[in-house]
């Protein structure tokens, strides 16, 4: 059978508008702050902020002073093993105390790390409860997938917190790399439950439903911030967005997505 | 119990060429097929064999019907009981050569013990009793030649198909041997069609010869008969320089 | 080499070698793939060694890194061979289409595989779903859910350099066979799967080490919980947030296990399994 010569070039063909498409998809964020004006701010921020640092970049960029922002998500832990590693940041927010201080016992801090947020625990589950879950207590059925957060994650460390105060042992199906991660297991269906953030239920509106974990028992998780020497886009610059975050307008947008005052 | 061969109206169509031919061969005769290289000899042995499909016409042993491509019969090479002898040998690489020449009868069904002592018979009919252990890649050329035979006549076929037997092996050891195997086609009591180039060959060997030339028989007789009067210039210059 | 033996090279070459730029191109891709290598080498911490067999996280890691790839590595042998036998020699409509289809998860991001696997398995997977209502079975987060990530990237592997193995068989002795009187069976056992041997060897050795890294897959369809789904890829991951230097420590022993892999395969792979055949050109050294 001879081979077809039309067939390479219907190959390049087919493959072109796909690849065009990619090429756009990839250019599309990078565009932001690219071209001609002032140097990005880079923020490593804990997964749990998504949506509230999303939102403080844009209004930041937007004010006198305010330069565009990019942010990093994961694992707090995650971002201070990456910052420990070498790699380029002018912010760091974590969701506890215990990454950000590796990261000032590396040298990297330009200045002392301040509480900017606060939060609380909830147990997050698939919409509209089947399980029947209404407390901690019930996380140890048999008949349940649960997954935690590992334990190097803060909201991992939060959640088996909670755990013992309650006097409740879950052994989870999964340990997640962060508390988006377990989150989503929960929203996909694998999971009947997990220990999230209150801000975390907040942000999935109706793919999960919350259970409130009584006060009593619950631990307030503090959020620092802290800006890192050796900035690119400046010191200033960082320290300027550190304000942001921390002033009442700041306050604002983290309360809109679930977060409490420090 | 033996039976002949019949090959009536025969027709294969190999790429832009066809082979047609009828031909019988009694049990216990040796027919000869010489011819250029290209003529179809090759085809032949193939079809007869089961490997390549008839175009036309029909294949019988005795009353069994190898092969009726009008009649949509074609029985497999497995069921045909034949022993070929190929051309490049097909010796199994990785088996030492009596396990080889039990190969046969082993497929049939024989129990081990009864297959190895079968293979050993005929590995020592063969000059190669003491070889057993070897392997292809271990023997020269007239070597493997003769395990191939051994190989053929083990597992008792019915019929013998012999593809250019003696090409692989070297001018010294030829005519021992061709010695060797006039001895065993004279004792193995089917019919047997022998495929070669060589005139000289065929009528050595042959108790009748055809030769084909593009596709068609172009001349059948005894051998004094061809080598008196060859019907193809080929055929003549070949007799004449061996 | 005397001076006659580098006279000769030079005249067998005599203008037909590849130019000098080629060469150039070529070492810099040597260094581009050596590079990180030695840098592992250099920067893992050789005094914890003994922490590789000390530790309980690494030998319940490790154990269930072997005990999932090679299972893996069964099931992968035990499809794969027959599919890449059909996909060889059967030829019916749509082959190149399934053959594009298998070979599929060799060219798909490995986290794409594991959403892939969840879609398929997961609780409302197409097959997961009705599985997990009729009798309460889940897959994910099980050592199965492993090993089912492990096969799904490792059989291609497996398939397409046997495929290759199964072209480049000799069909004159399955031929003498058949005229011997083997059944379709006795073929494939006494004459195909011996003849495989070597590229079945080089296959499965490949397929193995493919499910052992197993990562993307691993981590998203399977979970991450030690002694169950923790592989030794996932511990890395976790171990370089933690300490660091015991992942460099752990990725290390995982770039011995793969030399050891290559060594095993030696030169013997996609269908070139008569290795350094390529060396005796026209001018005949052998």
């Amino acid at each position: 059978m001879r081979p077809d010569p039309r067939g390479p070039r219907r190959t390049l063909a087919a493959l072109s508008a796909p690849m065009a498409f990619l090429a756009a998809c990839a250019a599309g964020p990078a565009d932001a702050g690219g071209s001609g004006g002032p140097d990005p701010l880079v923020v490593f921020a804990a997964s749990s902020l998504t949506e509230a640092f999303e939102a403080l970049g844009a209004a930041f960029a937007t004010i006198d002073g305010g330069v565009p922002v990019v942010v990093n998500l994961a694992g707090s832990q995650t971002l201070a093993a990456q910052l420990i590693e070498g790699a380029p940041a002018d912010v760091f927010a974590a969701a506890d105390a215990t990454q950000l201080a590796r990261v000032a016992d590396a040298g990297l801090l330009a200045g002392p790390a301040e509480p900017f947020a606060t939060n609380r625990m909830a147990i997050a589950v698939e919409p509209g409860n089947p399980r029947g879950i209404t407390d901690l207590a019930d996380l140890a059925r048999d008949d349940l997938l649960v997954v935690l957060p590992a334990a190097e994650v803060p909201a991992g460390r939060y959640a088996r917190a909670v755990l013992a105060a309650a006097g409740v042992t879950v052994v989870p199906v999964s340990l997640e790399p962060d508390v988006r991660a377990a989150l989503s297991k929960v929203t996909l269906g694998e999971a009947d439950a997990t220990i999230v953030y209150t801000s975390d239920v907040a942000a999935a509106g109706g793919r999960v439903t919350g259970v409130a974990i009584p006060a009593d028992l619950n631990v307030i998780a503090t959020y620092p911030i802290a800006v890192l020497a050796g900035a690119p886009a400046g010191v200033d610059a960082a320290a300027r967005f550190v304000a942001f975050v921390r002033s009442a307008e700041g306050r604002r947008i983290l309360a809109d997505h679930g977060f409490d005052a420090p | 119990m033996s039976a002949d061969l019949r090959l009536e109206g025969v027709r294969v169509r190999r790429g832009g060429f066809a082979l047609t031919l009828d031909l019988a061969v009694a049990a216990g005769e040796v027919v000869a097929v010489v011819g250029p290289n290209g003529a179809g000899k090759t085809t032949l042995l193939r079809a007869v064999a089961g490997l390549t499909a008839l175009d036309a016409g029909r294949v019988t042993l005795g009353d069994r019907v190898l092969e009726d491509a009008a009649g949509g019969v074609r029985r497999s090479p497995q069921a045909r009981r034949v022993g070929v002898v190929f051309q490049d040998l097909r010796l199994l690489p990785h088996l030492r050569i009596r396990d080889d020449v039990a190969f046969g009868l082993r497929s049939r069904g024989a129990p081990r013990v009864e297959a190895a002592a079968r293979a050993g018979e005929w590995l020592a009919r063969v000059g190669l009793g003491d070889r057993g252990g070897a392997r292809p890649a271990e023997l020269s050329g007239g070597q493997a030649q003769r395990v191939a035979l051994a190989r053929a006549l083990a597992s008792e076929p019915d019929l013998l198909l012999l593809d250019e037997p003696l090409a692989a092996v070297d001018v010294a050891a030829r005519d021992g041997l061709r010695e060797l195997l006039r001895t065993h086609l004279a004792a193995f009591p089917g019919p047997v069609l022998l495929i070669t180039h060589d005139p000289t060959e065929a009528v050595a060997l042959g108790d009748r010869v055809a030769v084909v030339e593009d596709g068609a028989v172009t001349q059948l007789g005894t051998p004094d008969e061809v080598a008196a009067a060859p019907a193809s210039p080929w055929v003549a210059r070949m007799l004449a320089g061996g | 080499m005397s001076r006659r033996d580098r006279e000769g090279a030079g005249r067998r070459d005599a203008g037909l070698g590849p130019p000098r730029g080629v060469a150039v191109l070529a070492a810099l891709a040597v260094v581009l793939i050596v590079l990180p290598l030695v840098g592992l080498v250099l920067r893992a911490p050789w005094s914890r060694l003994a922490d590789l067999a000390l530790d309980p996280a690494i030998r319940t890691a490790l154990r269930l890194s072997l005990t999932a790839s090679l299972v893996a590595l069964g099931l992968s042998v035990l499809l794969g061979v027959p599919l890449a036998v059909v996909l060889a020699r059967v030829p019916f409509r749509g082959r190149r289409i399934v053959r594009a289809l298998v070979l599929l998860p060799m060219v798909l991001p490995p986290v794409v595989g594991g959403v892939a696997l969840l879609a398929a398995y997961g609780r409302r997977g197409v097959v997961g779903g009705p599985l997990a209502a009729l009798t309460g079975v889940t897959i994910p987060f099980s050592t199965a859910a492993v090993v089912l990530a492990a096969t799904f990237v490792a059989l291609p592997f497996l398939v397409v350099t046997v495929e290759g193995g199964v072209r480049q068989l000799d069909r004159g002795l399955e031929e003498a066979a058949a005229t011997l009187g083997a059944s379709r069976w006795t073929l494939l056992r006494r004459v195909v799967l011996p003849g495989l041997a070597p590229t079945l060897a080089a296959g499965a050795a490949l397929a193995w080490a493919r499910a052992l890294g197993e990562f993307g897959a691993t981590i998203t369809f399977a979970g991450n919980l030690p002694g169950a789904t923790r592989t030794l890829p996932l511990l890395v991951a976790v171990e370089l947030e933690r300490d660091p230097e015991l992942a460099f420590l752990l990725s290390l022993a995982m770039l011995g296990i793969s030399v050891a892999v290559l060594a095993l395969l030696r030169d013997r792979w996609l269908g070139g399994w008569r290795g350094g055949d390529a060396d005796r050109g026209a001018g005949g050294d052998a």
